[in-house]
């Protein structure tokens, strides 16, 4: 057990920057299956880390984070522009499927390419873009809690906006016109800032776990909006503490036990809420 | 009838870019809403209904004529049709109606619960809209619309996934929201789910038009 704390002197950074990013990652989750956008959270952080390594090839010091994270935002917001909307017309549902597997597809090779053609690049961020470690210092972190803080206090203030833009986006826009269509890009806007710090912190693969699995494994159980956005907030919190616990413990790689940890606090949950009917 | 109409349509046509040129579905439509009207756009499956009244919200392209609002839009409350919010959604009936008026989620409480009063929903505000029937589910979507007090309703299809029972019931509730009048524009492939509204036949590109 002294291993226990010894370790989490070292790693409090990372994974108070972990349990932070899931207070915003894992509702970002529920408001894109509501929409039937899940898939951009595979489809857009191999955007995200083509981005960074494209950039750290450009000169930018891998070390510093506000211009790689950036860089990662801009392309994201490009390519999620790019697509068309949720609940297309027709055809165009299954299009939309098809085409953010040829993202994904196109940024992972990008980012082989790229790494394979600077050993420089490769040396650097390879291991924060398969998430084996979670590149976040001290002082990154106060600056991430305030921003989290930030996003958090904007959500809930839109939350309306926001749970309309998740059921009914054409309805909201027809409604509110300009001011619809700015709710829209906004969305965009934050999805784009929330998946580019997941990549650039805690890694694509954990970024995608924490925006579908507390949402896969609690949607179906909600019982109404607000209660969906705080279930699988709790569950992306608690798995993400459980999971670094359980990794120091075991002195297994982080990522992957998170994972299993969602898995575990989202499934529990789903039974408890089964078991009381 | 009194005063300006609450929506004017003279001549209008809409349709879609497509690679040839241009894809127009109706012929020119001419028509007026006026406080306590209804007017029901009928026509065959294929008509063009949907797409003069997609055009009407400017989702498409103007092609000919003029459309002239007597209100602002925020006055104009739009009904699509039931199917438009899946059904899988965790959203309750008092979620759906609450984000009608999206800015006021914390505030519009009892907004929405009065809404879904008036549409004989009262006792449904915790039920998901999922496990509601398909007439319940429109008339939730009618509360959605009527949150912000609109003067003119624009509804497409309300009866499309109703037994005809249920078509009577919602036609002789918008009569009713009609008598407090309000205006409505609603486009449907049956006539006889409602007694008293107006008929424009809206009939495919190439044939004639006659209100």
């Amino acid at each position: 057990m002294s291993d226990f704390w010894l370790v989490l002197q070292f790693s409090w950074v990372p994974f108070a920057g972990a349990a932070c990013y899931a207070l915003t990652a894992a509702p970002l989750g529920a408001a894109l299956s509501l929409r039937d956008e899940i898939l951009l959270g595979l489809a857009l952080p191999p955007v995200g880390a083509a981005a960074i390594v494209l950039a750290v090839m450009l000169g930018v010091d891998p070390d510093s984070s506000a211009p790689l994270y950036f860089s990662a935002v801009a392309a994201i917001l490009a390519v999620s522009l790019m697509l068309p909307g949720p609940r297309a017309q027709g055809g165009s549902v299954r299009w939309r499927a098809v085409l953010l597997a040829g993202v994904f597809c196109a940024g992972e090779a990008a980012t082989l390419l790229m790494g394979a053609a600077s050993p420089r690049v490769e040396a650097h961020v390879h291991d924060m873009l398969r998430g084996e470690i979670l590149a976040m210092d001290a002082r990154e972190l106060w600056g991430f809690v305030i921003l989290t803080a930030a996003a958090i206090a904007v959500a809930f203030r839109n939350r309306g906006l926001l749970y309309a833009l998740a059921l009914d986006q054409e309805g909201l826009v027809i409604k509110l016109k300009k001011r619809g269509e700015r709710g829209v890009l906004g969305f965009r806007v934050a999805s784009a800032l929330v998946i580019a710090a997941g990549v650039i912190w805690v890694g694509p693969l954990l970024t995608l776990g924490l925006l579908a699995v507390p949402t896969l494994l609690w949607e179906r159980r909600a019982r109404r909006l607000n209660n969906l956005m705080t279930g699988v907030t709790a569950i992306g919190f608690l798995g993400v503490v459980l999971g670094f616990c359980v990794a120091i413990l075991l002195d297994m790689p982080p990522v992957p036990v998170v994972i299993a940890a969602l898995f575990a606090v989202g499934g529990a949950a789903a039974v408890a809420c089964c078991r009381r009917g | 009838m009194t005063g300006r109409p609450l929506l004017e349509v003279r001549d209008a046509a809409w349709g879609y870019r497509l690679a040839g040129g241009w894809f127009t579905p109706a012929v020119p439509v001419s028509f007026t809403v006026s406080s306590g009207e209804i007017v029901l756009l009928s026509g065959d499956n294929g008509s063009g209904k949907t797409t003069i009244l997609r055009g009407i919200l400017g989702l498409v392209d103007q092609r000919a004529g003029e459309v002239a609002w007597g209100i602002e839009s925020s006055g104009m409350g739009y009904v699509p049709q039931e199917s438009v919010i899946d059904r899988s959604a965790p959203a309750t009936a008092l979620d759906v109606v609450r984000s009608g008026h999206p800015h006021r989620w914390g505030r519009g409480l009892d907004g929405a619960r009065s809404a879904l009063s008036m549409v004989g929903l009262e006792g449904k505000e915790d039920v998901l809209y999922g496990s509601l029937s398909g007439g319940q589910r429109q008339r939730v979507l009618m509360a959605r619309a009527l949150v912000g007090d609109p003067r003119l309703l624009i509804l497409d299809e309300p009866t499309v996934n109703v037994d005809a029972g249920t078509a009577g019931q919602v036609g002789r509730l918008l009569q009713d929201l009609a008598a407090t009048g309000l205006g409505m524009v609603i486009t449907s492939h049956v006539r006889d789910w409602i007694r008293a509204a107006r008929e424009v036949r809206v009939t495919a590109a190439g044939e004639a038009v006659h209100e």
